[in-house]
């Protein structure tokens, strides 16, 4: 127990030096960071976010043409991506770690940019939405020091899965089969196929694999696709849906952290 | 610009009324009691003009402070157009308790008065200045497998309020555009969630669980708004008099415009024929 614990302090101050080194290098927003952001955007992104960044570059075009995801539209797209209650926009940091990890099996990591670049990038996307101007994104509290997983809290993460009808979509055994998924009736906020993720397959997870990213998905839910938020459903059971995160991490044969 | 007429007059540390001189006055040759003569009646032109225009700035504020006049608009929207089906939904999910088939009516017409239920009219304009009291929150309910209501009006920073009170889960997702405005879980028996909105508006309600859930919120910058009811009925109070254009919304038929003149203190009445479907949608 107590060494769990220190693994998670040292975890948690590793996050806290990366975000402070992240924030370190931000450039102050003035044209000189836009012009910048412009540059790096143009060689980088607008391939598929297109140059105008509504979603539709050359590649993009082709990209979730007929299914999703598609290239985000910068312009007036919601955001999959967040730290943020559903509906809101994303933070910075919420960006920056996107950029720097990529998504699996949809977008690369940009890690190639240094930190400053990519805050540049940063920058520049957030001024085609007015909305950044006007609304101050606030991350949801996360609790830390989950306790890792015991066989009573994994089986009652699973009679979780089963009360909040995880399986519609992930399938029985998190195989993405779900009958609501093989009946092709998932879309996305552009009436787009989707598929649901498949649990048992860590690396596929757009969000993130760790305990930490699975129990943040869990709360801010997916916007622009049927994944709901379950924030209001979990307020002051926190514990639950951990148990719920160690269930969905044991579909894949993984343990703890 | 009425104070700018009176000759400028000070207040001196003695306390002492005067006003301030002109060369011209100050050069006049005149004796003593008549110089006493002709300040006297300065003094009283001077007063007389001094309240008076105070008179008239009082009045000009009482005019600017008083409450703009106001009249109602109230009305009946109508459609006899050519009947629109149904759409009729095969229940897949849950149909142990949505039933097996789900209808969504196109439209709603009431019998006697050929009124159209649930079509949203509204003033155009900008964000009123008037100090609203704060409106409760606009409730939206998954009540049997729908969404009650199917159209809910609100305005900018009222809390939409979500509920479930079926015993099977939903999910509710609100957007915009392509942006979501809220997406919750709600299953049985779940606590209330509450989001203000954010932006003037259509939001387009679902349940991705039960995909022949649908509903609409609409919200307002000001107040002016209303949603008709069973037999089309609708009424706006407090409306600035003078012309105003309408506009008139329906989930099946579309948008229509209206321009209106609204008398002061009184009653302006408005009873409109939708078009069908196909003309409605004509840009």
């Amino acid at each position: 127990m107590h060494v769990t614990r220190l693994k998670y302090v040292a975890i948690l101050i590793v996050m806290g030096l990366c975000a402070s080194t992240a924030q370190a290098v931000k450039p102050p927003l003035n044209r000189d960071t836009l012009t910048e952001g412009r540059r790096i955007y143009e060689q980088a992104c607008a391939w598929c976010h297109g140059i105008g960044g509504e979603g539709d570059g050359p590649a993009g075009w082709f990209i979730g043409r007929y299914s999703s995801p598609r290239p985000r539209n910068f312009v007036k797209d919601g955001y999959k991506l967040r730290s943020t209650a559903s509906g809101e926009l994303p933070t910075d940091q919420d960006l920056f770690k996107v950029i720097t990890r990529g998504i699996p099996g949809v977008m690369p990591s940009y890690r190639s940019l240094n930190e400053q670049e990519r805050w540049q990038v940063i920058a520049y996307l957030k001024s085609w939405n007015p909305a950044f101007k006007e609304e101050q994104p606030v991350p949801l509290t996360f609790p830390s020091g989950p306790q890792g997983p015991t066989e009573a809290g994994i089986q009652n993460g699973r009679n979780l899965y089963v009360k909040y009808d995880c399986r519609v979509c992930h399938g029985d055994n998190g195989e993405g089969d779900g009958p609501e998924a093989t009946a092709g009736h998932l879309r996305d906020t552009y009436e787009l196929p989707i598929r649901a993720t498949k649990l048992t397959d860590p690396s596929s997870f757009k969000n993130g694999a760790s305990p930490q990213d699975i129990f943040r998905t869990l709360m801010t839910g997916m916007d622009g696709t049927p994944m709901p938020a379950y924030a209001n459903e979990f307020a002051g059971q926190e514990e639950a849906l951990w148990e719920l995160v160690w269930y969905l991490r044991s579909l894949s044969g993984q343990e703890g952290s | 610009m009425g104070i700018s007429v009176v000759p400028p007059i000070l207040i001196r540390p003695g306390g002492k009324l005067t006003h301030i001189m002109t060369s011209s006055q100050t050069s006049s040759p005149q004796s003593h009691s008549e110089q006493a003569t002709t300040v006297g009646a300065t003094y009283s032109v001077t007063s007389l003009l001094f309240f008076a225009t105070l008179l008239l700035a009082v009045q000009e504020t009482t005019l600017v402070r008083a409450e703009p006049p106001t009249g109602t608009l109230s009305g009946r929207i109508m459609y006899a157009g050519p009947a629109i089906p149904d759409q009729v939904f095969e229940v897949n999910r849950d149909s142990a308790f949505c039933g097996a088939q789900a209808t969504i009516r196109a439209v709603a017409i009431h019998l006697k008065t050929r009124g159209l239920e649930g079509a949203v009219v509204s003033i155009d304009g900008d964000a009123t200045s008037l100090p609203l009291p704060p409106p409760p929150p606009l409730v939206l309910t998954n009540n049997r497998c729908s969404f009650t209501p199917r159209v809910a009006v609100g305005i900018v920073g009222q809390q939409v309020e979500i509920r479930n009170e079926d015993p099977v889960m939903h999910n509710t997702h609100i957007s915009m555009g392509p942006r979501t405005f809220v997406n919750v879980a709600m299953i049985p028996a779940s606590r209330p969630v509450g989001k203000p909105l954010k932006q003037p508006g259509i939001y387009t309600v679902k349940c991705d669980a039960h995909k022949f859930m649908q509903a609409n919120v609409l919200a307002f910058a000001h107040p002016y708004f209303s949603v008709t009811d069973e037999t089309g009925a609708f009424r706006i109070p407090d409306l600035p008099a003078g012309e105003h254009h309408v506009t008139i919304w329906h989930e099946t038929l579309g948008t229509i415009h209206q321009t209106v003149t609204i008398s002061a203190q009184g009653q302006t009445s408005m009873t409109l024929d939708y078009p069908n479907h196909a003309a409605a949608r004509k840009p």
